[in-house]
């Protein structure tokens, strides 16, 4: 459609829709006449909670003039007598694509697009797309719109749903006439995700590109309407235009949801989430935000279990979530959270009553239901004076249906849309189905009549053991039924139907051409064997409890704080006390409260550790897992607006595991691709928890720097991203910093003024990433630098001072032992691998010396692990510096807790055992550093988040649930549920080297 | 394509200066007889002398006692009293890269690809192994003392060898010239991310080996005027005079490439990689195969193991009654770290001795050549080091003495001549 025809039709939708519309000229006979349509003794759902018997509903043109129990016919009506059919509002879809044209895939572009490819006045970046108008793209689409209608749909929500800002919405409704017709609303909503779609741009590359990319958008957007005098850009003005509008944000599940919800409070706006139909996971948290959702109905089917060289590879968390997923909705009704359905992602429309019949059955009232596919989604978006129940004055959208439409045998007859008739299947339609008696002559056989009612199949039953095929067909009230009995038998048979009645009647003949006269008698319904089924139905169906995470090792019930005191331990305190014999420790209110001899502590929980080693959790400076979507900003040389803390992924099964190696809290970093990487997340491993949860408040941010031949090694594959030399990178910092100076100048200068001079001069634009880099100026960001050689190690620190900044740490620091003078002068930590060498040119020089030589210059060293399977080992990997670097058992053990936690600033609340700090203790079988020793309970904040015992116990309750859910998809199966080829996910690690 | 070229002359000029030095001298042959007394001895069979004696010479070992102070000394030219020290048998390293590949990170030097072609019985791992590698240094002076290099890469990779790590060149190294062949079993599963996905071309590689292995078998049973160089090298096979060590992880591999063996009628098989071992142990029993486990260090690929599914592995293959030996699967730079990776299984059901068999005596027995490596016993090699402490767990490994062949060798490496160099530059700093 263009423009022009879009005005034109502007001036008639919304509120006009009573007008008949003439925007054409008419070629053949004009049609003027103005029919009333009277629907006469029906149950008339007004709306989800209101039903009227014997009710009369009149339309007119596209309206409802009337509904009610005692309403006035009009003389020249057609009557439509529905006496025992029902009348629903027809349902409503939020979430669709129907009629847009389908998105194109640029081709051509190589992973170093960085530059946009199209030269237009939309924005900077091909996937925030707040231009995209989707009225301008509807065009109907008569088959998709007619799958919607024999589902009972009346209108949908649709939009081109492509990249991270998706523009505006339009409300259609799904009739197959012309577009000025369907059009119920323009502009109806605005769309968010953080998938960037269609463009081809590399930026962003990941979840977390995709996260500050929005953030920055809110602020071009903001600026761009706060200032005069700037360019034209048509997606800020619309972005602005929009913001307003109901604002649906697809996410790709909960923990998405979670992610979505930061940024909508940071900008203060409430998104509808366009969920994963995984809400029950996290139920409470979810009902806490206040968020609406879209729900889709796509449940998972059952896995095909019958082979163990496969099953034996499903995963438990794809297993639950097949469980549990028909129960969301009936959970989220629970929580009394607002949500409406969507048909979004359903294979077939035709599952989409079928599946709300599966949630019902699962608890959902219907009444809800019913509330989530009418007047629900009419409300999100504000048309509930149109659509999404029947009044006075509402459009006619409405179905007809043979009874309660959530019912398992129910038909929709018919689909009224905007007034106009859409049959789906014909009122008086004859479902011949059943079991008759047959008279020819004077015989009487049984006929038995199965299979779709548009097309039966029919059996004649001779005897208990002898059937016959009939070869039957029903065209209208015409009939005739040929078979054979044995050899010598032969009808073909002739008549017709009596609807009424159901009975036929006729004339045939014999194998001998002989004339004869039949009749059949309809006798009962035929109840089908398995009467298990309906029971089945009725009964509310069982389902497992949902873990924290619903996944292997997660929790039933959360582990808690209690008052602990453990008893007789060898205590490394890392303290002046050193390490204490047969040593109490009271742990309180998740800090370490007393350590002593002899402590009693009243209604504390007493651990006996006689024989065991007590020590403060292991703190790792660098690691990569728990994240999710990349962890990589990789399409820019600088992405200081980056933040890990946006990617947390709190279901990685490798936080249990490492909590299993005495780990307690972890510096989650930025990958090594650019030189300027992103802001880091400090996450205490509390398991079971949301990412938010697992998040150390308080502490100081961190940002990821990266030199050498990560940041390098893009000019060896093609060559567009700088730098492409280690020469560049000194370049490339100068650069940067040069430009954060003149920002910051900017801004300063800018807020100096008074408000009323601010008026008149152009307000500088916020800059995510320069404030990042601001943020370093300021002694408020601190760096992390992945780092080999000395050479690049000086000149960082020659930026560094020249732009009036510090390094805080060099990580990897392969070569810090070269110049731990200078990072002794300057306070730099070394945070380094216990003997990770020779991988590759600038690892050439890697030492296990090199510990024990920054430690006698005076350098804070740490060991890290960089990747997830030596972070659980870490306590191993440490003893290389005693065997290596000469270091004192005690000082090496600093090595990861005291050091690491003066690296990140947290050394006041953790790194020792000491009263007052936190408390994160870990209780180990033997000495700490030994091949031989294991974790027995480790303590985060007081609560024991991995504890031995419990992880036996743990184990065989996977065992048990796996074989509990296995037996039910086997049950399922047999039942009639289709399955699916069993998946399986493997777990990779990431970590720098290979990134 | 210049500045390719330019890229690789600088990294190749980067390791001419590098990757061989510091070069260290090979010892001389034994001349003098020694006996080590007093010391913790460590048999490698699970037996431990708590005071015993070692007696070795001209390369071989001449007494092993239980009493090491009450043994007979008057036949030795230099007596030393171990005392508290713990005296081992060498540490073998199995189906190792350590002295072919270089640089991991820059593909040109680390000799694993050839993606020309697939089957090359007849390529030597030999003929690259460099004796001067700067990791053969380091991994000695943790008690490795003994290593089959082998090739990595296609599918029928080459042959191995077993040497010894103290040499002038690879053919003075070689204990056992071309003791196997490498067979890098064609993944069946995987790819994407989902191990249930059957690999395309999984079953055309299975006809191209079993092609390769019918023409080979055929071939070895006459005398050929006009030799075939690749099946030439595949005839060891088929009459137990070379072992095939096929790399295969998944359970579905590790079945499929044990009944090919047994169906191509090769004598001598090993497994290695085996990752899915555990859950066949009746099937490897009985089927008498030998199991190279590599370094149990990872987490689990799927998230409902028990979580310490890799590290236990060895003991339930211990348990099971399968053959097996740990060794350090594909890095060169941490081979050194193979004593840890046993004190890894000790810490996860296995005895100390049963840790140190599997580096010791079970490589030995794997490889063939446990007539003369493995253990201390005498006859055997008098290849054994010193260590102060509990040589397996990390904390106490302290090698103080080593021996190869009876030959005393020089324990430093890089690591230590970078680190005295450095603190050279500490000494100088004035004092504020």
């Amino acid at each position: 459609m263009n423009r022009i025809l879009v005005l034109i039709l502007l001036l008639f939708t919304s509120h006009q829709l009573a007008v008949s519309q003439e925007t054409f000229h008419i070629n053949g006979v004009a049609n003027k006449t103005e029919l009333v349509h009277a629907f006469t003794n029906a149950k008339i759902y007004l709306d989800h909670k209101t039903v009227i018997e014997n009710a009369t509903l009149i339309i007119k043109n596209q309206l409802i003039i009337g509904v009610g129990t005692d309403v006035k016919i009009p003389k020249g009506a057609v009557i439509h007598d529905l006496k025992g059919k029902v009348i629903y509002p027809s349902f409503i879809d939020l979430y669709s694509s129907y009629g847009m044209p389908k998105v194109k895939k640029h081709s051509g572009y190589g992973w170093q697009q960085y530059d946009k490819i199209d030269e237009d006045v939309n924005g900077w970046n091909m996937a925030i797309r707040a231009e995209v108008d989707a009225v301008e793209l509807f065009e109907i689409n008569d088959g998709a719109a007619k799958g919607y209608r024999n589902n009972g749909f009346g209108a949908v929500l649709t939009s081109q749903n492509d990249g991270i800002v998706r523009g505006t919405s339009v409300l259609v409704d799904l009739d197959n006439k012309h577009e000025h017709h369907s059009i119920l609303k323009k502009r109806a909503s605005m769309g968010f995700s953080f998938e960037k779609g269609s463009s081809p741009q590399a930026y962003p590359t990941a979840h977390l590109g995709a996260s500050a990319l929005l953030k920055q958008s809110y602020h071009d957007a903001i600026w761009y309407e706060q200032v005069k005098n700037k360019e034209y850009d048509a997606t800020w003005e619309a972005f602005n235009e929009f913001r307003n509008l109901p604002q649906i944000f697809e996410v790709g599940d909960y923990i998405e949801k979670f992610r979505a919800d930061n940024i909508g409070d940071a900008f203060g706006d409430q998104y509808i989430i366009k969920g994963s139909g995984d809400q029950y996971r996290r139920i409470d948290e979810m009902k806490k935000t206040g968020a609406t959702f879209i729900v889709p109905l796509n449940f998972p089917l059952a896995f095909d279990v019958t082979d163990d060289q496969y099953t034996r590879m499903l995963q438990l968390a794809d297993m639950k979530h097949w469980e549990m997923a028909p129960a969301n909705a009936a959970k989220l009704e629970e929580a009394q959270i607002n949500f409406v359905f969507t048909a979004d992602g359903l294979k077939k429309k035709g599952d989409f009553l079928k599946n709300i019949r599966k949630a019902i059955s699962y608890g959902l009232s219907e009444e809800t239901a019913l509330r989530a596919i009418t007047s629900g989604p009419a409300e999100l978006i504000g048309v509930e004076d149109q659509i999404g129940a029947l009044k006075k004055g509402m459009r006619a959208n409405f179905i007809i249906s043979k009874g309660n439409v959530f019912d398992a045998k129910n038909v929709i007859y018919e689909n009224w849309v905007g007034g106009s008739q859409h049959i789906i299947k014909p009122i008086n339609f004859h479902n011949p189905t059943g079991e008759y008696s047959l008279l020819i002559g004077a015989r009487t056989y049984k006929l038995m009549v199965t299979g779709k009612p548009e097309k039966p199949k029919g059996k004649l039953k001779i005897s208990d053991t002898t059937k016959v095929d009939v070869h039957l067909r029903i065209d209208g009230h015409n009939v005739s039924l040929n078979f054979g009995i044995g050899e010598n038998e032969y009808y073909r048979l002739a008549g017709s139907v009596d609807f009424k009645s159901n009975s036929w009647a006729g004339t045939g003949k014999d194998k001998s051409g002989n004339i004869l006269s039949w009749s059949t008698a309809y006798a009962k319904e035929i109840t089908k064997k398995d009467k298990k089924k309906p029971d089945k139905e009725k009964e509310k169906p069982s389902v497992g409890a949902v873990w924290f995470p619903n996944k292997a090792y997660g929790f039933k019930e959360h582990p808690t704080q209690k008052t602990t005191l453990i008893k007789n331990a060898t205590v490394w305190t890392n303290e002046e006390a050193g390490t204490l014999k047969e040593t109490d420790v009271l742990l309180r209110d998740g800090k370490i409260a007393a350590i002593g001899k002899n402590l009693t502590a009243e209604g504390a929980e007493i651990i006996d550790a006689t024989g065991m080693h007590l020590t403060v959790g292991i703190i790792d400076e660098h690691v990569h897992f728990a994240l999710r979507g990349g962890l990589n900003e990789g399409a820019t040389n600088c992405s200081a607006e980056v933040d890990e803390n946006d990617v947390i992924y709190p279901e990685d099964v490798r936080i249990y595991q490492i909590l299993a190696g005495g780990v307690s809290t972890v510096q989650l970093l930025h990958g090594s691709a650019n030189l300027i990487g992103g802001k880091s997340a400090i996450v205490k491993l509390r398991w079971g928890k949301t990412a938010n949860e697992m998040v150390l408040q308080g502490a100081d941010k961190f940002i990821k720097f990266a030199l050498g031949e990560n940041t390098t090694e893009h000019n060896e594959r093609s060559g567009k991203r700088l730098p492409g030399t280690r020469l560049g990178m000194d370049g490339y910092y100068r650069d940067m910093f040069n430009q954060a100076v003149i920002y910051k100048q900017q801004w300063e200068t800018y807020n100096a003024l008074s408000a009323s001079k601010q008026q008149t001069v152009k307000r500088p634009k916020k800059n995510l990433r320069l404030d990042g880099l601001v943020s370093i100026l300021n002694g408020e960001l601190h760096i992390t630098c992945h780092s080999y050689l000395q050479s690049e190690m000086m000149m960082l620190l020659r930026v560094s001072d020249d732009y009036g900044f510090k390094i805080n740490t060099f990580t990897h620091g392969m070569e810090t032992y070269k110049i731990a003078d200078e990072l002794a002068k300057r306070g730099v930590t070394a945070s380094i691998f216990s003997d990770w060498w020779g991988y590759k040119i600038e690892a050439e020089d890697g030492i296990p010396q090199a510990a024990g030589i920054l430690f006698s210059e005076g350098v804070n060293v740490c060991f890290n692990s960089d990747i997830a399977y030596q972070s659980n080992r870490l306590n191993h990997d440490v003893a290389k510096a005693i065997k290596y670097a000469g270091l004192s058992e005690e000082d090496t053990w600093k090595l990861i807790t005291l050091n690491p936690a003066k690296a990140l600033h947290l050394d006041d609340r953790l790194g020792s055992v000491k009263v007052g700090k936190d408390a994160d203790v870990v209780i180990w079988s033997g000495h700490p550093m030994s091949l031989y020793s294991k974790v027995e309970k480790n303590f985060v904040d007081g609560i024991v988040y991995f504890d031995r015992q419990r992880d036996l116990e743990l184990r065989a309750e996977i065992k048990k649930e796996r074989a509990r859910l296995i037996a039910k998809m086997l049950v399922a199966a047999e039942d009639g549920e289709k399955t699916r080829k069993p998946v399986a996910k493997e777990r990779k690690d990431y970590n720098c080297l290979h990134q | 394509m210049r500045k390719g070229l330019l890229l690789i002359l600088f990294a190749l000029a980067f390791l001419q200066g590098m990757a061989q030095a510091p070069m260290l001298v090979p010892a001389v042959d034994q001349t003098k007889s020694i006996l080590l007394i007093n010391g913790i001895v460590h048999i490698g069979n699970g037996t431990v002398y708590k005071s015993g004696a070692i007696g070795f010479d001209k390369g071989i070992i001449t007494l092993v006692s239980e009493q090491g102070a009450s043994v007979d000394q008057s036949g030795f030219d230099e007596v030393i009293d171990m005392a508290g020290q713990h005296v081992y048998p060498g540490l073998i390293e199995a189906q190792t890269i350590l002295g072919l590949e270089e640089v991991e990170g820059i593909g040109k030097t680390t000799n694993k690809g050839d993606y020309i072609i697939d089957h090359r019985p007849h390529y030597r791992a030999i003929t690259t192994y460099n004796t001067e590698s700067f990791f053969i240094p380091t991994a000695r002076a943790n008690g490795v003392l003994v290593m089959q290099i082998a090739p990595v890469g296609g599918l029928l990779s080459g042959s191995s060898s077993v040497v010894q790590l103290d040499a002038w060149n690879w053919d003075d190294a070689v204990i056992k010239m071309d003791d196997g062949l490498t067979l890098m079993w064609p993944s069946s599963y995987g790819g994407r991310g989902d191990p249930i996905k059957r690999r395309k071309g999984y079953d055309d590689k299975l006809s191209d080996l079993k092609n390769i292995f019918v023409n080979a078998k055929a071939y070895a049973e006459t005398d050929h005027r006009e030799k075939d160089i690749r099946l030439e090298a595949m005839k060891g096979l088929f009459d137990g005079s070379q072992t095939l060590f096929v790399k295969a992880s998944l359970l579905e591999e590790i079945k499929d490439a044990v009944n090919f063996c047994k169906a191509q009628g090769v004598v001598k098989m090993v497994l290695f990689g085996a990752r899915d071992s555990y859950m066949c142990t009746g099937f490897l029993k009985e089927n008498n195969i030998f199991v190279m486990l590599p370094s149990a260090i990872q987490l689990p690929n799927s998230e409902d193991d028990d979580i310490d599914m890799k590290f236990k592995t060895p003991s339930i293959l211990q348990e099971a009654g399968v053959k097996f030996c740990i060794h350090e699967d594909w890095s060169t730079y941490d081979v050194r770290n193979l004593p840890f990776w046993a004190g890894m299984a000790v810490g996860n059901g296995l005895t100390l001795e049963q840790g140190l068999t599997a580096i010791t005596l079970s490589v030995a027995e794997i490889l063939g050549v446990d007539d003369i490596l493995g253990s201390l016993v005498v006859g055997k090699h008098a290849t054994l080091f010193v260590s102060t402490g509990d040589a397996l767990d990390i904390k106490s490994n302290n090698v103080t003495l080593a021996y190869i062949q009876g030959r005393k060798i020089d324990l430093n490496d890089r690591h230590k001549a970078i680190a005295k160099q450095f603190k050279q530059k500490y000494l100088k700093t004035p004092q504020e």
